[in-house]
């Protein structure tokens, strides 16, 4: 496997369903770095569930060759969608890795900030979320708008 | 059932926003697919993503999506003049609300405060954000101010809110930050009738109100218990504040009074409509509702003049304490 250990740490077991490897990416676990997206409130176990489950459900979106993962995370006690970034985001993306590369990922923006469109979440993975159970049709329809859910 | 009263159900698939038009009777549409549905019933793409906020003005219009600002004028046989529609290349905002005739301010998040001004072409998008602590602005409201410049607060990340005034020369002048390190806000509204007030909800259902949010005021605190749902919006208008929630919407009555009179243990009433929503507007007495395949529209004075079965009226328990706010003052970085 292909992975600079000063990247972060991987996570010792793989995603149950396509054994994707993942690690804690040092770049978005800085409170101090307001450049990059950064995680909060989340343990790195929590942090992998969000990838597991996104694996588990095909909370995918493909382009071209490129398959880029979405993922939430609810509480199970209050069954909220918890917020997992510093700025009160609460959708996670899992950019595409090469093969024999580990995966990662961080808190996505609700709202993009130079019109590419790459850097919100995908209509067709909120979609996928209703499909799988995870939020509600009212749910999605807050995410496509860029509000809190 | 009575369905006049429990509301009216108006079938109108991918809704995901509504104005007041402006020019005439009725309402503006914002669709998830990008579409805004005008009066007159014509339709015309506005964005790429579903429509979350718009504004108006005599002679222009502002959309918001979550990818896209964009500003058209009205043109002399239309609406909008969508030949002249200009886009802000720096992506999307959460809402837009119109500042003086010729300035709109959108929130944009990372980018702080998007300021809109379409009577200078050479530059309509500028930008402001707070110097000492980046702001992820989520919210965005104008207060009905009796002075001279125009005043407004939002809200936003790192649990804040700013208070600010518009100069005329476009630049904001910021009066107060607000910081409230255990309380994760939800949503804030001013308050009409009472000079630039501001009712905050935050998400574990406390009420904050802020008598003069430009000047350093303490902030008043009312905890809630037992309302369901996750809170995701508050308005208020005509002394009624309506609360949106993951599951149901409430309606309160004689909310605003009991601020101004605060007393320990004063039960309030309430109604509560129980459905999941995916956002609420109140026009007047006109509650809209969306819902999946269209909105249902209530009269909030009939919420309370005929109350039904379906409808749960009950006590409501608040247990004010004080609670110290943070303002710090400090000065906008404007970009344009």
């Amino acid at each position: 496997m292909n992975h600079d250990p000063s990247l972060g740490r991987i996570h010792p077991v793989p995603t149950k369903k396509s054994k994707y490897r993942y690690f804690f990416y040092v770049k978005h676990h800085a409170a101090e770095d307001h450049e990059n997206s950064q995680w909060a409130n989340v343990t790195p176990e929590e942090e992998f569930s969000i990838f597991d489950s996104a694996d588990e459900n095909d909370i995918f979106v493909e382009t071209g060759s490129d398959r880029n993962y979405f993922g939430i995370l609810v509480n199970l006690n209050s069954l909220r969608v918890q917020t997992i970034g510093t700025k009160g985001q609460q959708v996670a993306k899992f950019p595409h890795s090469r093969s024999n590369t580990p995966w990662h990922g961080f808190p996505l923006f609700p709202i993009d900030n130079d019109s590419s469109r790459k850097n919100i979440v995908p209509r067709e993975a909120i979609d996928r979320m209703v499909e799988v159970g995870m939020i509600t049709a009212q749910k999605a329809s807050r995410l496509k708008g860029g509000k809190r859910i | 059932m009575n369905k006049e009263f429990i509301g009216e159900f108006e079938e109108k698939p991918g809704l995901s926003w509504v104005g007041a038009s402006p020019w005439t009777q009725g309402y503006i549409y914002g669709l998830e697919s990008g579409d805004v549905t005008l009066p007159n019933g014509s339709l015309v793409n506005v964005a790429l993503d579903a429509v979350n906020g718009g504004a108006f003005s005599k002679e222009y219009s502002v959309f918001t999506s979550r990818s896209s600002v964009v500003v058209a004028n009205r043109g002399k046989d239309l609406p909008f003049d969508f030949d002249w529609a200009k886009r802000d290349p720096n992506g999307g905002a959460h809402d837009v609300v119109l500042a003086t005739d010729d300035i709109f301010l959108a929130c944009g998040g990372t980018q702080g405060i998007k300021v809109i001004t379409p009577r200078n072409p050479e530059n309509i998008f500028g930008y402001a954000q707070t110097l000492e602590m980046p702001f992820y602005a989520y919210q965005i409201v104008k207060h009905a101010s009796p002075k001279s410049s125009p005043f407004f607060s939002v809200s936003g990340s790192e649990n804040s809110i700013v208070n600010f005034r518009l100069e005329q020369d476009g630049t904001l002048d910021r009066l107060t930050r607000y910081n409230f390190p255990t309380d994760a806000i939800a949503s804030i509204a001013p308050v009409n009738g009472l000079t630039s007030s501001l009712l905050i909800l935050t998400e574990d259902f406390r009420f904050l109100f802020v008598r003069e949010p430009g000047e350093s005021q303490s902030v008043i605190s009312f905890a809630g218990k037992n309302m369901p749902g996750v809170p995701y919006k508050l308005i208020v208008e005509n002394g009624v504040a309506v609360v949106h929630t993951s599951n149901c919407i409430i309606v309160f009555r004689g909310l605003i009074e009991h601020f101004l009179s605060p007393r320990l243990n004063t039960q309030l009433e309430c109604v509560i409509l129980s459905q999941e929503a995916s956002d609420i507007f109140v026009f007047n007495d006109t509650l809209i509702s969306l819902v999946p395949g269209g909105y249902v529209a209530y009269s909030i004075k009939n919420l309370y003049r005929e109350p039904q079965e379906e409808i749960l009226t009950y006590k409501f328990q608040f247990l004010p304490k004080e609670e110290k706010a943070f303002p710090q003052s400090h000065v906008f970085s404007s970009v344009n």
